[in-house]
């Protein structure tokens, strides 16, 4: 327990005091371990301890919020009362009936040494290296983060979660005749330390090392306007940015998405089904309660082509009407908690890669994507594609680089005809309003019937 | 909490010395405000107090840090002891040298009394003309959908086991606005920023009503023919441009490799018309600071002048291992470890106006944005980044232009800069540049 349940009370009712028709109290306590690798050796080890709270008051559509890591009683209530004032509402609620708090998830184990965690950086450098003599660097790292949450709020719910993270990643340097770039692997999911052995390193390291070496000899990919596949797993990113951010109530209740009003509209072609999902076990964006302490739970988002739900958590919910769906989540005490995703994916279709494929005359194929960013205010979205592959005459051809891929979510959702049986997931980080959380992207291959492809004229 | 502050960072200095190792504790507290509207009505307001402290242990070729946010003894304990057990995995050949107690200078300026002073009332009615002026602009502003007041203010300690001690604060306040119109069937979006050291100067009213123009004017975009353009990116523009090129100047990025400017110092490699300078006492930009966070003196420094390079920033740690000048460009948070980095980089202005330089072809692109830099390819500076903008005539304005990418080079692009113009304006972040005028540049658009 975070913080004992007298002191907890004491906070709602003070943030009650003046008025307000909802009041949450958010205890986090978060170790972080980093091990960093570089030149070959190990270059930075970083311990870190984030402690803090957060209060938020609700009356009607307004919201109050506070936070502070003075954790101490009169802390706290001091920040209540101060919450208090700045609301002030003629409304005024008790709270329910205090209940004993339910626990999720596992507690805080500290962890010493790091010999493992070295011994898999030491590996995966010296397998990047191994692939080719054109790999000049490696810079790896883990991390290990420990997170426990605890939420009570006027309505009852008093609930605490322990959330263990992994995360790893490789980014070897290949160079040639002065050209150089970059490859990329990462892996993150929900897991204690011991459950790094499940971790193909080997394996990361020599996709990274490859996907370097590989773009290092390739042409520049064409400007136009031409059909592209995008492959399973991380291709799943650009339905998150695209289409997923605009489901969010944060952007729908205030008329600031494309699918504003679309509830129950056929926004996609028939072979487009999307879920948000944080039920999934081990996954990056998988929880027990969300961050206001509601069940994590399935949305349906779009079914064949109609738009079943948007993503609500409970503010959203006050705004637009629509039920919570267990999606209020933040990066920590430091934020409000947002509608927010949680694992989003296109669910498995019908096609299969070898027949997109075999339908695309001129075309690119989208292997890898990297980063990119998106504005839910118009849709437009565009996304660096980390490996790219000519089609032509129904083949893959030539790897190019430096293509991205641009355009609206809405046009590109309408424009989606094809979507393969074979779902993979990946994990990322989502950055918005509520800060960077975990998630996992996902898709099976899909064909974009048109789609604007940035490279060099 | 300045005194439980530093009874915190004596705590960890004390327990160091025990420890019979070096050690350098920098920490942070911070106060912040935000308050949004929505539809006319408050809709967030949100408050923060919070401090953060990490200690970097230097004990022989060992280096290690951890940090915390709790300042009770325990837990500040707890921190050195794990700085120390990330210390014995961590030898460096290159180790930092801690400096002695000093007198550490002052940068007048970057914290303005008066700001912490302002009525909460004041702050929610800027924060409410930050929309409701851009509803009022013109009918044709559907609603805005992304604004804030905010403000905030911070003190940084530096404290070492070498006796050096010194601290600093600094406070703003600033505003944006977004809004959008319909244009068609789609929308169009657009906004305006702006940040401040005194409450008085930031123009709420005068944000929000230029964002909705600028908002208004998006409509009607058109795609611009494929082809070769003398093309002008605005100050606000040339501001993300040259933020490409920012991190080229790190002495990290050189010692890594990831820097394509790594063995061309004395090199002229952009344009003669181009002088950047690193200045971390340009008090209207954020990143100010009187000194670094090893405790040096912060200086200014020229990084380009008359298109050569002519520095790499660097701490104490790279200058004397790439055995260059050091710049007192140490860069670290309590949570992050010793890097180096640009303060606030400034493009020296020109003579030029702003409408000369739009008159200086019969057709100019005028570029007003950046959408994404997902195209850029850092390591060798090769770029495709959609932007937007607009066409001029004969120097006059005539069409927005949507939907097209500009490519190239970057380092090539800025050694084509033919002009430089006077139109410096208030910064909104750390790079400060006025508009760019550059020819042939590649624009891919309708073919």
């Amino acid at each position: 327990m975070l913080l004992n349940d007298r002191i907890l009370h004491k906070v709602i009712e003070s943030a009650l005091s003046q008025g307000a028709d909802f009041a949450e109290v958010y205890v986090e306590d978060t170790h972080k371990r980093n091990y960093t690798w570089l030149d070959g050796k190990p270059e930075k080890a970083i311990s870190g301890h984030t402690l803090g709270a957060g209060i938020r008051l609700f009356s009607g559509t307004e919201q109050i919020y506070t936070y502070t890591n003075d954790l101490s009683e009169a802390g706290l209530l001091r920040a209540a009362m101060q919450a208090a004032a700045a609301m002030a509402s003629h409304k005024k609620i008790l709270p329910q009936a205090w209940r004993q708090s339910e626990t999720f998830g596992a507690a805080y184990l500290p962890t010493t040494g790091g010999e493992r965690q070295w011994q898999a950086l030491r590996q995966m450098d010296e397998q990047a290296r191994g692939f080719s003599s054109l790999i000049t660097q490696v810079h790896a790292e883990m991390n290990e983060t420990h997170k426990t949450v605890q939420v009570l709020n006027s309505e009852g719910v008093h609930r605490q979660e322990g959330r263990s993270y992994l995360s790893a990643f490789i980014r070897p340097v290949a160079e040639e005749n002065g050209a150089k770039e970059t490859g990329y692997e990462r892996t993150s999911f929900l897991g204690t330390p011991e459950d790094w052995q499940k971790v193909n390193f080997k394996e990361m390291a020599l996709e990274a090392a490859g996907s370097a070496v590989r773009v290092l000899r390739a042409d520049w990919a064409p400007a136009g306007e031409v059909p592209v596949v995008l492959d399973n797993a991380f291709g799943g990113v650009i339905f998150h940015e695209a289409c997923g951010h605009g489901l969010e109530t944060t952007s729908v209740a205030k008329n600031a998405s494309v699918f504003c009003g679309k509830l129950g509209q056929k926004i996609a072609n028939e072979c487009v089904t999307a879920i948000d999902d944080g039920t999934l076990v081990g996954e990056n964006g998988s929880l027990e309660m969300d961050d206001e302490g509601e069940n994590t739970r399935r949305t349906v988002l779009i079914e064949k082509g109609i738009l079943k739900s948007y993503i609500v958590d409970k503010m959203g919910a006050r705004k637009t009407g629509y039920a919570v769906t267990g999606s209020g989540r933040r990066q920590d005490y430091r934020f409000a908690p947002t509608s927010r995703m949680r694992n989003t994916f296109i669910a498995a279709g019908d096609s299969t890669f070898e027949e997109m494929i075999r339908d695309v005359d001129d075309g690119l194929y989208a292997k890898k994507l990297g980063g990119g960013s998106v504005s839910p205010g118009t849709g437009s979205y565009n996304f660096a594609v980390a490996e790219a592959y000519l089609i032509k005459n129904g083949r893959i051809g030539k790897q190019v680089k430096g293509a991205s891929l641009i355009g609206t979510g809405i046009e590109t959702l309408g424009r989606i005809v094809k979507v393969s049986h074979d779902l993979k997931l990946s994990p990322g980080t989502c950055g918005s309003i509520s800060g960077m959380i975990p998630v996992t992207v996902g898709q099976p291959q899909i064909l974009v019937a048109k789609l604007t492809v940035g490279g060099k004229a | 909490m300045s005194q439980a502050m530093n009874d915190a960072i004596e705590h960890v200095l004390d327990r160091a010395k025990a420890a019979k190792v070096d050690a350098e504790v920098l920490a942070v507290h911070s106060r912040s405000t935000g308050i949004a509207y929505q539809a006319r009505k408050l809709e967030q307001f949100t408050f923060s107090e919070t401090h953060q402290l990490g200690v970097r242990v230097l004990d022989g070729k060992h280096e290690g840090m951890a940090y915390t946010e709790s300042l009770e003894p325990e837990s500040l304990t707890q921190a050195l002891s794990e700085a120390l057990a990330n210390a014995r995995m961590i030898e460096r050949e290159w180790i930092s040298e801690l400096v002695g107690a000093r007198s550490l200078p002052e940068l007048k300026g970057m914290y303005n009394a008066s700001l912490e002073e302002v009525p909460v009332n004041a702050k929610i009615a800027a924060a409410e003309s930050l929309e409701a002026a851009a509803l009022d602009f013109d009918p044709a502003i559907t609603s805005v959908a992304y604004t804030r007041y905010s403000d905030g203010s911070t003190t940084s300690w530096i404290a070492n086991s070498k006796g050096l001690r010194g601290s600093y604060r600094q406070n703003y306040c600033m505003g944006y606005t977004f809004c959008l119109a319909k244009d068609g069937e789609a929308s169009v979006m657009d906004g305006e920023f702006s940040m401040e050291h005194s409450f008085e100067k930031l123009d709420a009213a005068g944000i929000a009503r230029k964002a909705a123009a600028q908002t208004l004017a998006r409509r009607g975009a058109v795609r611009p023919q494929t082809g070769k353009y003398t093309v002008v990116f605005e100050n606000r523009a040339a501001e993300k441009l040259i933020g490409l090129v920012t991190g080229y100047f790190s002495a990290r990025e050189v010692d890594e490799s990831t820097s394509p400017l790594k063995g061309r110092l004395g090199e002229k490699v952009f344009s003669e018309k181009l002088s950047l300078i690193d200045d971390p006492s340009y008090i209207q930009a954020p990143n100010c600071r009187p000194f670094d966070d090893e405790g040096f003196a912060a200086q200014a420094t020229p990084l380009v002048e008359n298109g050569v390079v002519r520095a790499f920033l660097t701490n104490s740690v790279l200058a004397r291992k790439l055995k260059l000048p050091h710049t007192a460009s140490a860069a670290r948070s309590p949570s992050t470890d010793l890097d180096v980095a640009s303060s606030n980089v400034l493009v020296r202005p020109g003579k030029t106006a702003f409408a000369d330089l739009m008159k200086s072809a019969p057709q100019v692109i005028l570029i007003t944005d950046l959408k994404g830099t997902a195209g850029f390819r850092h390591t060798s500076g090769d770029f495709s980044i959609p932007m937007e903008g607009y066409l001029y005539q004969n120097g006059a304005r005539t069409v927005p232009l949507k939907d097209f990418l500009v490519s190239g080079n970057i380092l090539q692009m800025l050694n084509q800069v033919s002009e430089v113009g006077n139109d410096l304006v208030q910064p909104t972040g750390s790079v400060v540049s006025p508009s760019l005028l550059i020819a042939d540049v590649n624009v891919s658009g309708k073919s």
